[in-house]
């Protein structure tokens, strides 16, 4: 994990912290999932970076296929930011399929799948959100995540353009195991610098009693 | 009219809002939701949604909205997964049907104090029924796509219809597909093919009900329209009842039956089921009838091509039968095409060409067949060309001759004919040709041999003749030298007649000879001097020089000198011809004894060895087999027998000959004749007159001088010759002398009476009259068979004329004396 612009307070430890609190929200999203799904859902333990914008542009770049569903949401709060769950179409309708089952062959993400999808998204971005919000001891409250299929990664790129150069983006790599379907997905949090170091601080104040 | 905003969200909306406040007590509900709730809407207001619709609670939904309330975090609730969260019916058609919804819970606030929550409820029921006709329409599609493919790569119908059922089963929602066959009388033939969980059960069902006209009602009803049929498990179809309580075990609610036609015939009878328990939309229904189209257009395709094979299949055997028919004929057949190339050559053709058919195809038909007139040498007009000019049956010109790719030459008979296709068009030629060479010759030597006939019987007729006027001269000369015994001078210039008479005997005889050959007349005879004699009348007048050697102790041979005297003359004239430039011709004669290892056809025992060799152009390999083959010759004017006479002449003294031949060094004959030890008495060289005796001697003869020259030899000799003038008087003479006991002592016939009875006859008569008759052969026909085998027609000795007195002091103490 590397973070070139390297803030004095956001020291390896601190690093640390938020990825052990993105695997409390992992273990929520699981469950959460199970339930939905009656089944049982394994998450992997992710692969977390942090970066700032032009990193993240980079890294969307050389990541993240074109063609792909993006699960947005937005959030408010002790910190305001935007979460993105990004996963292949392969792997949305791979998604889809074990919701489903064998009742509906999934040949396209249809406007049903779409609502599915945003039902998901919404138990996993809340899940990991809120596992950070609970651990600072701050409130945040979600609006409903919206789904768009997107043929390119101009949508992402537009959004990282609308964020100032030292905001930071979270990327959690993450893969789930649910029935035989291996998904792997992207989950984005895009916060702003200064809502960035709110979190870095509330955790540092927390864990290490800075 | 003005709209206001609570308005809008009241009535305006296809969406149904329900507002609740932190009790969950219903505060306000939107038109949309009085339309779809069974409750009285008035009754609403005010009361718990949770008490007033408990299937929120029993379904343990309630739990989305109590997160909403207690937590304050919007929610969003989509339809696959939940179905609803507020119930509310839909009614389509006739049937009520749950709304399925998607519901969105939002946190309402006030002065950023939560109040409620507001749930929008959208109905998705429309949607999702939508999204499986697309998704099953998407599937359909696929697998219609997928078959199509197949119908592109099925190589046949079975082929085909085993893809079809496993894509309809695979890729479809179908839970079984079959395909029944419909033969010529509409009864249905099965299994043709069954697929699907279930298809051994229903293998079983089908089979024992397939022409029970009253069971298969869906499948006979297809058949009956042409078009799909389509029935309903749950619509109790009474149409297909049959049908149904036949299905009663299977877990299918439809069937769709597919008739698929072949040449405008149903064929057979697709079926597939499925598990919808709804009406098959028209849209899918249009994609099987297309499916049904697209394998009945396949289903031709495969039937003309089967057919298109057939007549392949039959096109080639008959292609091969014709062309092992003419590989087989006996004649050489060459096929062309318009154009003059070469199609088609059989073996006979290629053998007489030199082409095989292989390096003949393609090329023009002048390269293969090359012909030209065989005296003026020049190319013969294409046959093909002919043939394509006056498109009728053409026949070579006589004396056509055939080069071949080798050079070799042959004489051919030919026919060329046009080839024509169905419409009498013409498409080829075929020449139809066979070697005429060796008929050609044969009827060419049969001329000559008709011609040496002729020669034969004029010179036979002069020999006769010529042979009674030698007779009487040297009979008369050798009477002569009896007389005039004291006048030396005398006695030279008799010896000199005798000598010419002799000669002209000789030559009569060969004469004779080379007319008719004939069997030998064997005598035991030296061959020292007639090789010599042979040979050097051959060679003289030539550049060639002969050279003998030949041991002074070379033994004896039965033989028959005239003949032996022209296989010398014939082998030694081959050596000649074979040496235009001159050369040597060595002739060796020696003893030899050829035993059962030496390998030659002849009986193991004592030989004489002829050896002829010469340092001619030789022989060339090819043609060292046929050598001794009659009319074989490689000269301009050759006649082809002079080797084939002596082969002929040999072969009748029991000995063998042969050749070896070396290309430009020279020719070796080798001639092996059986030895005797004995040397018979040279009679020749008696002194004559040394016999004397009596008796009674008749002659038979038309010839007067000969007569009157017996007269004087026999009475000189102290017989008393009487004369016959033919058969019958010699035979009226005999029997008068027997029956007066004082019968004949000899009888010398002639074997020829021109007009009368001869030699041959006389005796035979005779020999009736006197068992013990002496008879004597006589004939200037030597090579007659009675003379050679005078014993086997009952004569007792034989007489050549004409006769010296010498000889026939020799014959009379032969026969006279024993």
């Amino acid at each position: 994990m590397t973070d070139k612009t390297t803030d004095d307070k956001l020291d390896p430890r601190s690093i640390d912290i938020i990825k052990e609190v993105i695997n409390m929200g992992l273990g929520e999203a699981a469950d959460a999932l199970s339930q939905l799904v009656n089944n049982r859902v394994i998450i992997k333990v992710p692969d977390v970076h942090i970066m700032n914008i032009r990193e993240a542009k980079s890294y969307i770049k050389d990541e993240v296929e074109n063609l792909g569903i993006y699960i947005a949401q937005d959030f408010t709060g002790i910190i305001q930011g935007k979460t993105l769950l990004f996963y292949t179409q392969e792997c949305g309708r791979s998604l889809l399929k074990t919701i489903y089952g064998d009742k509906k062959k999934v040949q396209t993400i249809t406007e049903t799948g779409m609502s599915t999808l945003n039902e998901i998204g919404n138990i996993i971005m809340v899940s990991y959100i809120s596992a950070i919000s609970n651990f600072i001891d701050g409130k945040i409250k979600f609006s409903i995540p919206n789904v768009s299929l997107e043929i390119s990664t101009r949508y992402f790129e537009n959004l990282l353009d609308e964020m100032e150069e030292l905001d930071k983006v979270i990327v959690v790599k993450n893969e789930m195991r649910i029935k035989s379907e291996n998904i792997q997905g992207y989950l984005f949090v895009l916060l702003s610098f200064e809502n960035f170091m709110v979190v870095v601080e509330n955790l540092q104040k927390r864990a290490l009693g800075k | 009219m003005q709209t206001s905003l609570s308005y809008i969200l009241n009535e305006g909306l296809s969406l149904g809002v329900i507002q609740i406040d932190m009790n969950y007590n219903i505060v306000s509900i939107n038109s949309f939701v009085k339309r779809h709730s069974k409750n009285d809407w008035n009754s609403l207001i005010g009361q718990n949604i949770l008490e007033m619709f408990p299937d929120i609670c029993s379904r343990g939904k309630d739990q989305y909205i109590r997160k909403v309330i207690e937590d304050g975090q919007a929610n969003i609730l989509s339809p696959f997964i939940h179905q609803y969260i507020v119930p509310f019916d839909i009614v389509k058609k006739d049937v009520v049907l749950p709304m399925v919804q998607e519901t969105r819970i939002y946190p309402l606030h006030e002065d950023s104090i939560q109040t409620g929550a507001l749930i929008i409820i959208r109905d998705m029921t429309e949607q999702l029924l939508n999204e499986n006709e697309i998704a099953s329409l998407t599937m359909d599609l696929n697998a219609i796509r997928k078959i199509n493919q197949l119908m592109v790569k099925a190589e046949d119908r079975e082929e085909l219809f085993k893809g079809v059922c496993s894509v309809l089963i695979n890729d479809t929602d179908s839970l079984l597909v079959w395909i029944v066959g419909v033969g010529d009388f509409e009864e249905l033939y099965f299994p043709v093919i069954c697929e699907g969980e279930e298809s051994r059960i229903f293998t079983d069902i089908i089979s024992s009900h397939r022409n029970v006209q009253t069971k298969l009602d869906i499948t006979r009803h297809a058949i009956k329209t042409g078009d799909v049929a389509v029935s309903f498990r749950l619509e109790n179809d009474p149409a297909f009842e049959n049908w149904w309580s036949l299905c009663k075990d299977l877990a299918c609610q439809s069937t769709l039956a597919l008739p698929l036609k072949c040449e405008g015939k149903i064929d057979s009878v697709l079926h597939i089921h499925r598990n919808e328990e709804t009406t098959i939309s028209q849209e899918s229904l249009e994609l099987f009838r297309e499916l049904a189209n697209d394998i009945s257009f396949c289903l031709d395709q495969f039937y003309n091509k089967e057919l298109r094979l057939e007549a392949e299949s039959i096109l080639r055997n008959e292609k091969e039968r014709l062309r092992i028919t003419l590989r087989g004929i006996g004649d050489g057949v060459i096929a062309t095409d318009r154009d003059g190339s070469v199609v088609l050559v059989n073996r006979v053709a290629e053998e007489l060409t030199g082409w095989t058919e292989q390096e003949a195809i393609g090329r023009n038909i002048g390269d293969v067949f090359h012909i030209i007139n065989e005296y003026t040498r020049k190319p013969c007009f294409s046959p093909v060309e002919r043939v394509l000019q006056t498109g009728g049956i053409i026949g070579l010109a006589n004396h056509t001759a055939l080069i071949a790719k080798d050079g070799v030459e042959r004489v051919i008979a030919d026919s060329g004919a046009p080839i024509r296709d169905d419409y009498g068009q013409i498409i080829g030629v075929v020449l139809v040709f066979r070697d005429i060479s060796q008929q050609s010759r044969l009827a060419q030597e049969m001329l000559k041999i008709q011609r040496l006939e002729s020669i034969g019987l004029l010179a036979g007729g002069i020999a006769h003749d010529f042979n009674n006027i030698l007779s009487v001269i040297t009979g008369n000369i050798s009477f002569a030298m009896t007389r005039y015994t004291n006048d030396a001078e005398l006695q030279e210039v008799f010896a000199d007649v005798e000598a010419a008479t002799n000669r002209a005997k000789d030559l009569t005889h060969q004469l004779l000879t080379f007319a008719k050959g004939g069997a030998p007349i064997k005598r035991i005879i030296s061959i020292n001097g007639i090789i010599r004699e042979s040979a050097r009348f051959v060679a003289r007048g030539s550049n060639v020089r002969v050279i003998f050697n030949e041991p002074p102790e070379l033994k004896s041979t039965s033989a028959d000198q005239g003949q032996i005297s022209q296989v010398i003359q014939n082998l030694v004239l081959n050596s000649v011809q074979a040496m235009p430039e001159g050369g040597e011709i060595t002739i060796n004669a020696e003893n030899t004894r050829v035993e059962e290892q030496d390998n030659l056809p002849i009986k193991s025992g004592s030989y004489i060895k002829i050896t002829i060799q010469d340092n001619g152009m030789g022989i060339p390999p090819k043609h060292m087999q046929k050598v001794f083959d009659p009319f074989f010759t490689t000269k301009q004017k050759g006649s082809g027998l002079g080797l084939a006479t002596a082969f002929s002449i040999i072969k009748r003294h029991n000995g063998h000959i042969s050749a070896q031949s070396i290309q430009g060094e020279g020719t070796t004959f080798e001639v092996y004749l059986p030895s005797v030890e004995e040397m018979e008495d040279d009679v020749t060289r008696k002194e004559p007159g040394t016999h004397q005796g009596k008796g009674k001697i008749l002659v038979m003869d038309d010839e007067k001088p000969l007569c009157k020259m017996f007269d004087r030899m026999f009475e000189k000799l102290g017989y008393n010759a009487h004369f016959a003038k033919n058969g019958q008087e010699a035979i009226i003479k005999y029997r008068e002398a027997l029956d007066r006991n004082a019968p004949y002592d000899l009888v010398i016939l002639d074997l020829t009476i021109p007009g009368g009875m001869g030699g041959k006859e006389t005796v035979r008569h005779l020999k009736e009259i006197d068992p013990n008759v002496k008879a004597v052969v006589s004939s200037g026909y030597s090579n007659d068979p009675v003379m050679s085998d005078y014993l086997d027609y009952g004569f007792a000795g034989v007489m050549p004329k004409p006769v010296s007195m010498t000889e026939l002091v020799h014959l009379l103490k032969s026969i006279l004396e024993q």
